[in-house]
């Protein structure tokens, strides 16, 4: 009695939590332009209608280069620092990991205005080089954390016999430290394409009137309109997402991830 | 004959040393500099031209005009609006957070201890939602909640009302909607603060007698508690800095300090104003992270 | 000295590290010669500052003053990679991503050389610690004992002017490890190569080596064969740490000779015994080891021998040896005896016994 009584209470709080990704679903197959469920005749004209827009199509485009783009550039620029703070001795060290970890303790509409403001004189709104930069910021977060949790596993003493039986400082690095915390950059880089991919807030402040993401599109096209079109592209971003994950718990295991 | 002796030495042991370590201290900074350029460049140099900007003044014209006044955080701590759009944030961020809470602990609880061979699974359907757009799920709530939406249809399909119950564009629906996209962060939070949890305490309070309600009461929720603060303060944040779900959700009645901000920044295009609301919201965000840190600290102590 | 310094292998001058942002030194003027060869363990307790001395010497942490020579030539600002030293782990630290053979060539690949000749050295050092049926395997299929034998070849391949062991045979259990022990010490001395061990185990120590450095609190307490520091602690630390030690309070103390002096031990009366150099005051300790008090048959006399008499209070067996406690009649003092056991002559709990020992076989302390 007690037992199903908490079976049922769990299964109730999953279904909310599922609740609207199922309505997406379901709505995305709809054969009219209502929003209610609609099963009767399933039809794929609101996948072909998405198809056919094309500033889904050109901000999928932003999206996928700019998301790309800033798991690089984050994994090239914040791996370097993942290692200073893990490996070497020097002062401020506990000062510089909060400044790296503080992009998420500040709003997105905060960063996102101060962005605007910087970018506007110099015409960087809507402009590729303007949303990478703006990504970098939120992205990178995440790129160092889990580079440090992967530094923090992985014992030292690998690195320093590889330098004790002659291995400078750069072949360590190349040939013993990054294979053994590629899991790591993985799922770093993996993260922050998602976080990149699906940002909506700050990429709406920067996005002026030149280019867009395919969040801010949605954003805008929801403003006026709320047909099964997005239902079909959502389903598309969330079956792109599970994919990922699916990729992250294949290298790192989900869950050492998300607890870093 | 003197400054022979001392070049002599220089070449010695301690010079030698101090060049290893300044080749080292250069290494360290090849390492961290050009990342923080990158932060600095993406991250602090907008927060300085904005708090800069809300000194600024926003001329009867439109156009900016450089000064350094405090009339816009005058105006918006002057005028009973703003005042609303502070209450208003704040309440959002405490309805979300404690909603939220109540919502994620049984199941964090359910994860926790579950030795299902589906746990894996279960843990992923609970926080895979984090990793889907935020867009693409208010977009989900609309079409449950909508006018038109699921649940109004199906009502006056079945025409049990006649006409539609209003359960979007306003507040209500904006708290549904957040406390659903917000949850798994809380259930996250939870899951790695109940690490300390473990089923042979709770059995062995059992097996001394104790009901299950003061197993619960004295162990469980104890060992617990600092996984819900972490859980509450995330929400908490999270929804007093969302904006994307009370701007498509809220129908233009839902009045927050983010939409403001957009609403200022983007419409009004009174940058100044925007800037100045947006240190407000900075503040608010500091003052209660840091007060909460310091209220979980004593009472963890 | 200078010249000393020279002929020496491996010699460490006044080394110290002070870490950042600690107060105490972790080691404090080290001095240390070790010849063409030998096998030297650093011995001490855990936190005195072995591994903090053997880093120094790798080149893995920068001394806070001193000097390291190897062959007569200065390396201390020699950057790690170039000493050309092998090094052993407490944790091994095989690369996992790379096959058994790949780890054990990594040294040499370093070093440039052909590709063939590289690989056929390495399977050399692996056959050397009879792994090289291993060559293709990741180091995580391997037991603890094959993945410390493949950290041994890979520190012996690139036949390093200096071995370096960190508490190598500490993960292993105590069967594999006594193995271990010889085959290190073997392959130690048919290669010839100078070899530190660090170590907290005094048998592992004793059996190894041909010096042992004893540290205590970052300091070298005494420098000496493994035989001179049994017999001959300079220290009552030294006593204590290495082997099983009865103290005995001596007062009366009056030096005699070069190290010999005239004392009175407590219960048993005044004894000439041999000591330390130079102990000053009037007050020492006498060592006595447990296996050379003798237990004295009933109405045996042994006319020039201290005894004393007493009762035993408490008996362990572990096999070979009986320990037994003696507290001795006339004041509170307790005497550990070991025994060759025999199930004949156990004594019981209760029984009174005399016990004496050969002063010669004693050796005096200062007060510690
Ligand atoms: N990186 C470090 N920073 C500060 N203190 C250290 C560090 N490493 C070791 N110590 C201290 O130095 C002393 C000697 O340590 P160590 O050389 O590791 O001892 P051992 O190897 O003999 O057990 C200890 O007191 C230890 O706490
Ligand atoms: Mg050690």
């Amino acid at each position: 009695m007690r037992k199903a009584l908490s079976g049922t209470v769990i299964t109730v709080i999953y279904l909310f939590l599922l609740a609207p990704i199922i309505a997406v679903f379901l709505i995305s197959f709809n054969s009219s332009s209502a929003l209610k469920i609609d099963l009767g005749s399933p039809s794929l004209q609101w996948y072909q209608e998405m198809l056919s827009n094309s500033a889904f199509i050109e901000g999928a485009k932003v999206s996928f280069i700019t998301a790309a783009v800033v798991s690089v550039v984050v994994l090239v620029l914040g791996v370097p620092v993942a290692l200073a703070i893990a490996r070497r001795e020097f002062p401020g060290k506990n000062a510089l990991s909060a400044f790296f970890l503080s992009p998420l303790l500040v709003p997105s509409v905060v960063i996102g205005l101060g962005l605007l403001l910087v970018f506007q004189p110099l015409a960087l709104t809507g402009t590729y080089l303007g949303i990478i930069i703006a990504h970098f910021g939120i992205t990178v977060p995440y790129v160092i954390r889990t580079t440090l949790m992967s530094l923090k596993t992985n014992d030292v003493s690998c690195e320093e016999a590889a330098r004790v039986h002659g291995a400078g400082p750069f072949t360590t690095f190349f040939r013993i430290t990054l294979p053994i915390i590629s899991p790591g950059l993985i799922a770093g880089a993996v993260m922050a394409f998602i976080i990149s991919f699906d940002e909506a807030v700050i990429s709406l402040f920067v996005a002026g009137s030149g280019r867009t993401t395919l969040p801010v599109e949605m954003f805008r096209y929801l403003q006026y309109r709320s047909d099964p079109a997005i239902a079909a592209l959502s389903v598309i971003l969330i079956l792109i997402s599970v994919l990922l994950v699916v990729v992250i718990e294949r290298v790192v295991g989900l869950r050492k991830v998300m607890n870093s | 004959m003197v400054t022979l002796q001392t070049t002599q030495l220089r070449t010695g042991g301690l010079p030698v040393k101090e060049k290893r370590s300044a080749k080292q201290r250069a290494g360290t900074l090849g390492l961290i500099l050009p990342g923080s350029i990158g932060l600095f460049v993406g991250f602090v140099l907008p927060l300085i031209v904005m708090i800069r900007m809300s000194f600024n003044q926003h001329g009867t014209g439109g156009q900016l005009v450089e000064t350094l006044t405090f009339e816009n955080y005058g105006r918006a701590l002057s005028d009973p609006f703003y005042w609303q759009v502070i209450g208003n944030t704040l309440w959002l961020g405490l309805l979300c957070g404690g909603l939220a809470v109540i919502l994620a602990y049984p199941i964090a609880l359910f994860l926790t201890r579950t030795t299902s061979k589906w746990k894996g699974v279960l843990i992923a359907l609970a926080i895979a939602p984090l990793l889907t757009s935020a867009v693409a799920r208010t977009y989900g709530w609309i079409a449950i909640l909508g006018d038109q939406g699921i649940i109004n249809g199906f009502l006056m399909d079945t025409g049990l009302l006649s006409g539609p119950i209003r359960l979007n564009n306003d507040m209500p629906g904006v708290i549904i909607a957040l406390v659903e996209i917000l949850m798994p962060y809380a259930i996250l939070a939870m899951i790695s603060g109940f690490g300390r949890l473990n089923n042979s305490l709770e059995e062995a309070a059992g097996t001394l007698g104790a009901s299950r309600f003061k197993v619960f009461m004295r162990v469980t929720l104890p060992l617990t508690l600092p996984g819900v603060f972490t859980g509450f303060l995330l929400v908490f944040v999270l929804s007093i800095s969302s904006f994307v779900t009370p701007r498509l959700m809220g129908g233009g009645r839902v009045f927050i300090l983010a939409t403001e901000v957009y609403n200022e920044a983007t419409q009004t295009l009174n940058w100044p104003l925007a800037s100045a609301l947006s240190v407000i919201l900075l503040i608010l965000f500091g003052l209660l992270v840091a007060g909460y840190q310091q209220l979980t600290k004593r009472f963890e102590d | 000295m200078t010249s000393t310094a020279e002929q020496m292998h491996l010699s460490v001058q006044n080394l110290n590290k002070t870490y950042p942002r600690t107060e105490v030194p972790a080691v404090s003027d080290i001095n240390l010669d070790v010849q063409q060869g030998d096998l030297v363990a650093l011995l001490g307790p855990s936190g005195c500052g072995k591994t903090t001395t053997l880093r120094m010497i790798a080149g893995l942490l920068e001394p806070s003053a001193g000097s390291i020579r190897v062959k007569g030539k200065e390396v201390t600002s020699t950057p790690v990679h170039k000493r050309g030293m092998g090094m052993v782990f407490q944790s091994y630290a095989l690369f996992p991503h790379m096959s058994v053979l790949d780890n054990v060539s990594f040294g040499l690949e370093m070093r440039g050389g052909g590709r063939r000749g590289n690989r056929k050295a390495a399977k050399a050092a692996l056959d050397m610690v009879q792994l090289g049926h291993l060559a293709e395997r990741r180091p995580a299929a391997l037991s603890g004992g094959q993945q410390q034998r493949i950290a041994l070849a890979r520190a012996l391949a690139i036949e390093p002017t200096l071995l370096l062991l960190d508490e190598p045979l500490s993960n292993l259990d105590a069967k594999l490890r006594e193995a271990m022990r010889h085959e290190i010490r073997s392959i130690q001395q048919r290669s010839g190569t100078t070899t530190l061990l660090v170590t907290h185990d005094q048998d592992e120590a004793l059996d190894m080596a041909d010096k042992i450095a004893i540290m205590e609190n970052g300091i070298i307490q005494q420098y000496d064969a493994p035989q001179e520091i049994y017999e001959h602690p300079t220290n009552k630390f030294v006593a204590n740490f290495v082997g099983k030690a009865n103290f005995i309070p001596s007062t009366s103390v009056r030096q005699v000779g070069e190290g010999r002096y005239s004392i009175e031990a407590g219960a048993f009366g005044d004894l000439t015994v041999p000591g330390v150099v130079g102990i000053k005051g009037d007050r020492a300790e006498l060592v006595l080891r447990p296996h050379r008090v003798r237990l004295m048959a009933d109405g045996e006399v042994a006319a020039d021998r201290p005894r004393a008499r007493g009762q035993i209070i408490a008996s362990s067996y572990t096999g070979n040896v009986v320990s037994y406690e003696m507290q001795s009649s006339d004041n509170d003092r307790v005497i550990r005896i070991d025994q060759l056991s025999h199930p004949a002559d156990r004594l019981p709990v209760g029984a009174e016994i005399t016990v004496s020992f050969d002063p010669e076989d004693a050796y005096l302390v200062a007060e510690g």
